[in-house]
């Protein structure tokens, strides 16, 4: 059986070391979060979390030759719109005292000969931010933070969409 | 950045940026080849949205408006400016999303906004590609 795109999203959390309140929020048990400052920091770190797993796959195909040429510059871009996530994500967490998660020593990300199998890769990890962001966003208590997971958001279907169409999946 | 105090005012915002950008791509589907496929996908989007936020508007008693007139569009037809027009729609939605203090009608406008930025991002795209063809 194909998996579904809710459990593609839990399975790319659970890899990159999503913590267990958030996962519960991501796996629809939002009632069993208490609102306030902790869910927030939760969330903020699963955030976190995520785009910690998403620059290293951005760093690995760039360090490794693996997006295309012509691709080259969007991947730059999105790696960089990455790292401003992260350093959004650790300057709110540390505001509120919150010790954020650093990056994993090590990410296995699949094999691939690079080009398109690659891109698939990164439209994945794409997918699954969007998929992770679209999950909480609505658990989020604080105005600052909400704004800031939703133009994060509106960063991540920008990716998805560009490597949709490099893909030539349909965009609208 | 626009700071909205209530649900109410995040649905204005958002009815009047709608219709601005829906004036505009009309504008740009009757001016450019290739814009009507686009076009349709926008308008049925667009139909579900509106029936979606109805009905928040419904559970959460916010009351309706009447559309205010849309003042007269500078080069309606430039696809510069619907890409503004939509991006100031997005904004919308995303500065919108803690004043409504709903956690079910937050769902919903964030899934309008993801909707609502991959229509930015094929404007963009398509902006991108004339820039490269000039």
């Amino acid at each position: 059986m194909p998996e579904g795109r809710r459990d593609f999203m839990l399975r790319v959390a659970r890899a990159a070391g999503v913590a267990p309140l958030a996962m519960a929020i991501l796996e629809g048990h939002a009632a069993a979060a208490p609102s306030g400052d902790g869910t927030d920091l939760e969330i903020l770190y699963a955030a976190l979390t995520l785009e910690h797993h998403a620059i290293a796959l951005y760093e690995a195909g760039l360090r490794q030759g693996l997006f295309p040429a012509g691709l080259r510059d969007y991947a730059v871009e999105f790696r960089g719109d990455h790292q401003g996530h992260r350093d959004t994500q650790v300057a709110i967490a540390r505001e509120r005292g919150g010790r954020p998660p650093s990056a994993l020593a090590r990410y296995d990300f699949d094999p691939t000969p690079g080009g398109a199998a690659f891109i698939r890769q990164a439209l994945a990890i794409e997918l699954a931010a969007q998929r992770a962001y679209s999950a909480l966003i609505s658990s989020i208590g604080t105005r600052d933070y909400m704004l800031s997971a939703a133009f994060i958001l509106v960063d991540e279907v920008r990716h998805i969409t560009v490597w949709r169409k490099v893909l030539g999946i349909k965009i609208y | 950045m626009a700071d909205y105090a209530s649900a109410s005012e995040v649905f204005a915002a958002i009815a009047a940026r709608e219709h601005e950008v829906d004036a505009r791509l009309d504008a740009v589907a009757r001016r450019r080849a290739g814009v009507e496929a686009f076009a349709a996908s926008v308008a049925a989007v667009r139909t579900r949205q509106r029936r979606q936020r109805e009905r928040l508007r419904a559970r959460l008693g916010v009351p309706a408006e009447a559309a205010a007139p849309l003042p007269g569009l500078a080069a309606p037809a430039d696809l510069a400016r619907l890409r503004a027009a939509q991006q100031e729609l997005v904004h919308a939605h995303a500065e919108g999303l803690p004043a409504l203090a709903d956690a079910g009608a937050v769902d919903v406008l964030a899934a309008h906004l993801v909707e609502l930025a991959a229509q930015l991002t094929v404007l963009e795209l398509w902006i991108a590609a004339e820039d490269e063809g000039a």
